[in-house]
């Protein structure tokens, strides 16, 4: 009898291809509810933040909190998270109108480091939650940030209105959502017609060509999912700065002295990777993929997370109690904050969808998300002593990676959905009507209605 | 009334005519809009062009192809030309898509046309052409002989349900998802069916009940019909498991799954594999044993005789789980309350399962349904349990 070793052998084959899954997605989900549990504690019932946290309350402590729970409700989808975040949206949103914790212009003598803090953390608070929710307040007032910023520091890609647009689709995108294509025609025309803006900033520093490479990256990504057509200069000039981008890196020293160069270097390469229709973001995967091989191993030693120096700027405006003047002298000393840097795994999930890492990056990921998914207290993100509210900034950054991880999760599943909900629905209506006939067919067929 | 209710080769022309017609008025006006000749600015016209021209149009065309097909001889069962045909045009197109890097526009959307239009209006033809030759030679008393190629073309449809899979032969999911599990299938059911069904036999002996063997067994051949007809059952008993599985493991809030629900449903359907396997043996193999053996069960005190049968309760669970509580279950479980992610992960496990069941049974009865009725049959006959039909 051949036919008994046979079927034990198939037996253990399907055994052992059931895997094990390597990342515990329940156990994510649970963590981001214990984030969201701690969000609700700061937050008073009418969506402000409870005083015992922010002492100032500043405007800039208020729309962290906001950030965070939209991160949250990003990763979880649930009406919980929802509710809380058009709690916290509502507040911010009449705060800015009546600029409380803000002056709009910067015109009227508040002191502007807060003031430009309190921006750019309201700004892109309110683009999150409108490319959530779609609600209107919050996309007026955004913009409104966003003129002021623009009325003040001139045209900078980080700092526009159109920018704020482009990430708000980017979030509607990541969610399962649509953009609305109004916005991004008139995206579209902003950034062609800056386009000297943009080339300026670029050619004045190494941090200004992330920046651009960054932001027209993400533009030519929510463009191509919207289905429009970014012109043909713009696409030129996404190109341009990928060459340069490319040329940059080889010069660029890979030491961990160096990482928070790298890290960004890394994250403007994996936004242009996205872009893979585009012969030039094939190139930006391949050298993506390279640096990141460069910085594991400064990143983590075995199964530790190495902590690394980042800019100021990643850190200390995190910190609703250090106040914007010790963030602008921290910046001015140079002082490097040390972080087991989460950016890192983040950008490897995004890079994993694009083009499949290597098993070595494949374990950074996990070991990540195995470190930071803690049921009870919180990993240390950022080291001892550097911030006064320690558990806000570890938090926050942990939610940042684990949303983006349940994102990327279902993001494939909802292109998927729409992709087929369009094929079903817009173009081939027929073929529902041929698989309702002959469902009917079928089903009276067995109930016995065309027996013959 | 005849002219109309039968398959005709000139019905079909007309059919084919009108797709052709409709298609080149989708054409004309689109034209007409972009050389200016009218002038419509609504987002509805391009969308009712593109309809007609690479939906409607190609559609009825595909009807009137597939009634054309089984008009030509409608007594040799040629609908079922159409119906694989279909099968085939959907698969081939759908593979293409994903296979070649299309760029220009036409390519893609004539292949979309072939998948999501052509291909199951020639389906839906051939079906349809099916049930009214079928209900007509009835009324008459007549059965349509068999097709030409009847047995192959059970060969070509499980090609045809393979062909989606050519982009996945690079990766182990294909192996483990498809092949081995229908592997896996068909050799549990030829080490167990034939002692399953001995022992089913055995137990109903007592002596009031004797097994008599009334008919010589006719094994059933691998033709098309017996193939589809016969997978059905595993097939919905499949989809059954899975979902339980699946639901019971949500309510306990277990996710071993997988993170998206793609993953999830794939995993499910993988594990209740084994129970599929196991479970079907008893709605599947051992049911076609039953039917084939020609053995009677002769009650001797009521003078009945009746042919064995599996347990009602069986046989009705595999339709209720199929047409009720699987798309409900998959609904709420897997796709969090979102319908036609549902019925898109539906689609998956149903084609997920019946290509798993249609191999396991064409290799069934390809190369085991002989051996094991002959080695039931030797078997009741050397444990003396079996009387043959002319000492009774």
């Amino acid at each position: 009898m051949y036919a008994r070793p046979v079927l034990v052998l198939i037996v253990l084959l399907v055994l052992s291809s059931v895997q094990a899954q390597e990342i515990d997605v329940q156990l994510v989900k649970d963590v981001l509810g214990d984030d969201l549990r701690y969000a609700r504690s700061i937050v008073t019932p009418d969506g402000r933040i409870s005083p015992g946290f922010d002492p100032s309350g500043s405007l800039r402590g208020h729309a962290l909190v906001g950030i965070m729970v939209a991160k949250i409700h990003l990763g979880l989808k649930d009406p919980e998270s929802l509710v809380l975040l058009n709690r916290v949206a509502a507040a911010v949103n009449s705060r800015i109108e009546s600029e409380d914790g803000v002056d709009l212009g910067f015109d009227s003598g508040f002191p502007e480091p807060e003031n430009y803090f309190a921006h750019v953390f309201a700004v892109n608070f309110l683009s999150m939650h409108y490319g959530l929710t779609k609600y209107g307040r919050s996309r007026a007032n955004m913009l409104k940030l966003g003129e002021s910023l623009e009325k003040r520091f001139g045209w900078v890609p980080y700092l526009s209105k159109a920018s704020f647009l482009v990430h708000a689709s980017r979030i509607s995108y990541v969610s399962g959502g649509t953009s609305v294509s109004d916005d991004l025609e008139m995206v579209l025309n902003d950034f062609t017609e800056h386009f000297v803006d943009i080339v300026d900033f670029s050619t004045k520093s190494f941090d200004g060509l992330t920046e651009s490479l960054y932001h027209l990256s993400l533009l030519l990504n929510v463009v191509d999912k919207a289905g429009l057509t970014a012109p043909v200069e713009l696409q030129a000039l996404w190109a341009v700065h990928v060459d340069r981008m490319m040329n940059q890196t080889a010069s660029l020293s890979k030491s961990p002295e160096n990482y928070s160069r790298l890290i960004r270097t890394l994250t403007a390469l994996t936004y242009a990777a996205e872009n893979s229709d585009y012969t030039a973001g094939a190139l930006a995967a391949e050298q993506a993929v390279a640096i990141a091989q460069a910085v594991s191993p400064m990143w983590r030693s075995g199964d530790r997370i190495l902590y690394l120096p980042v800019s100021p700027l990643d850190v200390y405006p995190l910190d609703p109690l250090t106040s914007s003047e010790a963030v602008l002298n921290a910046v001015r000393e140079g002082r490097l904050p040390m972080v087991a840097d989460l950016r890192f795994p983040s950008l490897l999930m995004m890079l994993d969808g694009v083009k499949p890492l290597p098993p070595e990056l494949k374990t950074d990921i996990a070991l990540a998300v195995g470190k930071v998914a803690l049921k009870n207290g919180v990993y240390p993100v950022v080291e001892k002593g550097i911030v006064q509210s320690d558990e806000f900034v570890n938090r926050f950054m942990r939610v940042n990676m684990l949303s983006e991880f349940l994102a990327i999760q279902y993001e494939l599943t909802f292109r998927q959905r729409n992709m087929v909900a369009e094929i079903f629905f817009d173009i081939h209506p027929s073929f529902l009507v041929s698989l309702t006939a002959l469902l009917v067919i079928a089903f009276m067929h067995r109930a016995g209605l065309l027996r013959w | 009334m005849v002219g109309v209710a039968e398959p005709s080769p000139r019905t079909g022309a007309t059919i084919v005519f009108a797709g052709i017609l409709l298609s080149v008025s989708g054409y004309l006006l689109q034209d007409a809009a972009l050389s200016g000749l009218i002038t419509v600015v609504a987002g509805w016209f391009t969308r009712l062009t593109s309809l007609l021209m690479f939906d409607v149009g190609p559609a009825v065309m595909g009807f009137g192809l597939g009634w054309l097909l089984a008009g030509l001889h409608p007594m040799r069962k040629w609908y079922l030309y159409s119906c694989v045909a279909g099968l085939i045009v959907s698969t081939t197109a759908f593979t293409a898509t994903s296979i070649v890097s299309v760029d220009s526009f036409i390519v893609s959307a004539v292949l979309l046309s072939l998948t999501w239009a052509v291909g199951p209006a020639l389906l839906l033809a051939g079906v349809v052409s099916a049930t009214l030759v079928n209900r007509r030679a009835a009324k008459h008393g007549v059965k349509p002989s068999p097709n030409p190629h009847e047995d192959i073309l059970d060969v070509v449809v499980i090609v045809a349900l393979y062909i989606p899979l050519i982009p996945l032969m690079n990766s182990e999911a294909f192996y483990i998802r498809y092949l081995l599990p229908a592997l896996f299938t068909w050799v549990f059911w030829h080490v167990f069916a034939d002692r399953f069904t001995v022992y089913l036999l055995r137990r109903q002996i007592n002596q009031k009940i004797r097994l008599v063997a009334a008919e010589p067994p006719s094994p059933e051949e691998t033709t098309l019909m017996n193939v589809v007809s016969r997978s059905y059952y595993p097939m919905a008993f499949g989809i059954g498991v899975t979902t339980t599985i699946t639901s019971i493991l949500d309510l306990l809030n277990i996710r071993i799954f997988g993170g998206d629900p793609f993953a999830a449903t794939a995993g499910a359907a993988i594990a209740s594999i084994a129970a599929i396997a196991a479970g079907s043996l008893y709605v599947g193999p051992v049911l076609w044993l039953f039917e084939d053996l020609g053995v009677r069960i002769f009650d001797t005190v009521k003078r009945v005789m009746k042919p064995p049968a599996i347990h009602s309760l069986a046989d009705e669970m595999v339709e209720i789980y199929t047409f009720i509580f699987s798309p409900i279950g998959f609904t709420f479980t897997v796709a969090d309350g979102d319908l036609l992610l549902a019925l898109v992960l539906l689609g998956l496990t149903f084609h997920l399962l019946i290509t798993i069941s249609m191999t396991s049974t064409y290799l069934y009865l390809r190369f085991s349904a002989h051996q094991h009725l002959h080695r039931v049959l030797s078997k009741l006959t050397e444990k003396g349990l079996l009387t043959p039909y002319i000492r009774l």
